[in-house]
């Protein structure tokens, strides 16, 4: 298990398209630094304060397509270079196998997340003045509660994607997925308990009435789809 | 302490209807280098993936150096080098990059080995290379060095001269002699370069469609290629009667409605005429022939040699 993490992190640090995101990222933080909010987002919510940037953006799943990609391209790429096989052959359990890339990818798309929120509380900062008004323990419960979300939401990805067995047929189906289930859905679903409770909708407020389910929803998507996939795995010959 | 490092017992593999591998049970014993020959399609790579853990057998064991427990398994495939159906790349890290993956992968803690296994393939000055850009030859070489860098027990390679030049061939058959004898490891090497295997192979086995229909030691195959007895008679059914009752070690294929092939034995030419004789057989022809290695694999193989 830590050769296999170790291997995770090795190829972690090396994965361009991670960096290239995260890239992205810091330019609309600097742009949001250098002209902060939008003038219709001001004439619409208000002027607040910098905390407002948080509760706004550890909630955006905007950017579900983006997380879909990311897992997708990395756990795929591992097929259609056929080097999962290295991890198999070199007598790592399947479970292990997918285990760890679940880890990496889920590392990396709270850390992806982690950009998205400094670089919403930079432009709100920007706007509203620096300052730390508002930001309390229980903003780490809630970032950890869309954490757990983000974990279920790997593990469903990397379902897919050892379903598909191939990096460009699994970025399709991840990305039509999540832009669908993350992106589309939410407008259609609005008000709806299931859906804004699923790891599709991150965690709206941090009230125990939102975290609480929000956080069992995610912990047994996670036991259900990290199962699912080991078990299909486990009884799948890795041929091509 | 057993001698045997691989045993396979009936291993079937089966995808749908097509019978990849039917009853495959055999030894393979410590220290010897087994050349593993059959057509294209005949079960060499799947056989190798089930060994190597990426495919399940549909029925049957496998018992690696001692353990059969999925969990055993697992373990003693750390002992295990293998580059199946070519190295498993990852074409954007270096070729350095790949083997110290590989060994980490397979928990080596000699951090030298990496630039070790690198040299012993001749890559050194390739090492900073991304591996998507190395000639086919070269890839073949860093899937050796990635099977060799955790030091290994057993090897298991699949076509590995595929793309090399002769020079090449030549170092790799060396280097993989060397390894045989100096790290005393097991060393299953599939070619459908006859000539190549045999100049690197202790033993024979051969697979055609799924089943092994042959298992020769250097010795027994080289008896066997040297000569053969060609049979032709106006009788061949009941020449074969008489092959099988007289002669039941030996190996035979009727290869024309006149004509029997005899393989081995060269000294059973005068209880065999004789033998026909008797039973009243026209003989027209009873003669020691040579056989290649190509023409001994294709009549083994069920076909004809054209030589």
């Amino acid at each position: 298990m830590l050769n296999l993490l170790r291997i995770e992190g090795y190829k972690f640090r090396r994965f361009k398209p991670f960096y290239f995101c995260l890239a992205m990222l810091v330019i609309l933080g600097i742009v949001g630094a250098v002209r902060g909010l939008s003038q219709n987002y001001i004439n619409y919510y208000g002027i607040g304060i910098m905390h407002d940037g948080f509760v706004d953006s550890v909630q955006d799943c905007s950017f579900a397509f983006v997380i879909s990609m990311l897992i997708a391209w990395y756990t795929g790429l591992d097929f259609t270079n056929r080097t999962v096989h290295r991890s198999i052959v070199t007598g790592g359990k399947r479970w292990m196998v997918i285990a760890t890339r679940i880890m990496a990818t889920s590392l990396m798309t709270f850390i992806f997340h982690l950009f998205l929120i400094g670089s919403q509380i930079v432009t709100f900062g920007k706007t509203c003045g620096y300052s730390l008004e508002g930001f309390c323990r229980q903003d780490l419960v809630w970032l950890g509660v869309v954490a757990l979300q983000l974990i279920a939401e790997n593990a469903f990805y990397t379902l897919i994607t050892v379903i598909c067995g191939n990096v460009y047929t699994a970025l399709f189906a991840c990305v039509i997925i999540a832009a669908i289930g993350g992106n589309t859905l939410r407008n259609v679903f609005v008000g709806n308990t299931i859906y804004e409770h699923s790891f599709f909708c991150f965690a709206k407020s941090a009230s125990a009435s939102d975290l609480i389910p929000c956080a069992i929803c995610a912990i047994i998507a996670i036991i259900i789809f990290v199962g699912a996939t080991c078990i299909y795995f486990n009884k799948k010959d890795v041929l091509n | 302490m057993s001698d045997i490092i691989l045993e396979t017992n009936h291993l079937t593999k089966r995808f749908h209807q097509n019978l990849a591998l039917n009853d495959v049970s055999i030894k393979l014993e410590k220290n010897r280098i087994y050349g593993f020959i059959g057509e294209n399609g005949a079960g060499k790579s799947t056989f190798m993936k089930i060994i190597a853990g990426l495919s399940f057998p549909t029925s049957g064991d496998i018992t690696l150096m001692g353990e059969s427990s999925a969990s055993g398994l697992a373990r003693k495939r750390k002992s295990l080098g293998t580059m199946i159906e070519g190295p498993y790349l990852y074409g954007n890290y270096t070729l350095w990059q790949n083997v110290e993956i590989q060994r980490l992968l397979v928990g080596n803690p000699d951090k030298s080995a990496t630039d070790r296994v690198i040299e012993l393939v001749d890559l050194t000055d390739h090492a900073k290379k991304k591996a998507k850009k190395l000639s086919m030859g070269m890839k073949q070489r860093l899937g050796v060095a990635m099977a060799l860098v955790g030091n290994p027990r057993f090897l298991i390679l699949d076509e590995p001269i595929n793309g090399l030049d002769p020079i090449n061939i030549i170092t790799l058959r060396n280097m993989l002699k060397k390894i045989n004898e100096e790290q005393e490891c097991t060393i299953f090497v599939s070619s459908h370069i006859l000539s190549e295997l045999y100049l690197l192979a202790t033993d024979f086995i051969f697979i055609h469609k799924g089943s092994i229909v042959e298992t020769s030691t250097h010795e027994e195959l080289e008896e066997k290629c040297s000569q053969y007895i060609q049979v032709k008679t106006n009788n061949i059914p009941e020449t074969v009667t008489i092959l099988d009752k007289y002669f039941p070690d030996i190996t035979y294929k009727v290869v024309a409605d006149d004509t029997v092939k005899v393989h081995g034995k060269t000294e059973i030419m005068s209880d065999l005429s004789r033998y026909l004789m008797e039973a009243g057989i026209v003989v027209y022809e009873l003669s020691n022939k040579e056989l290649s290695l190509e023409e001994y694999f294709v009549s083994i193989m069920g076909g004809e040699a054209n030589a």
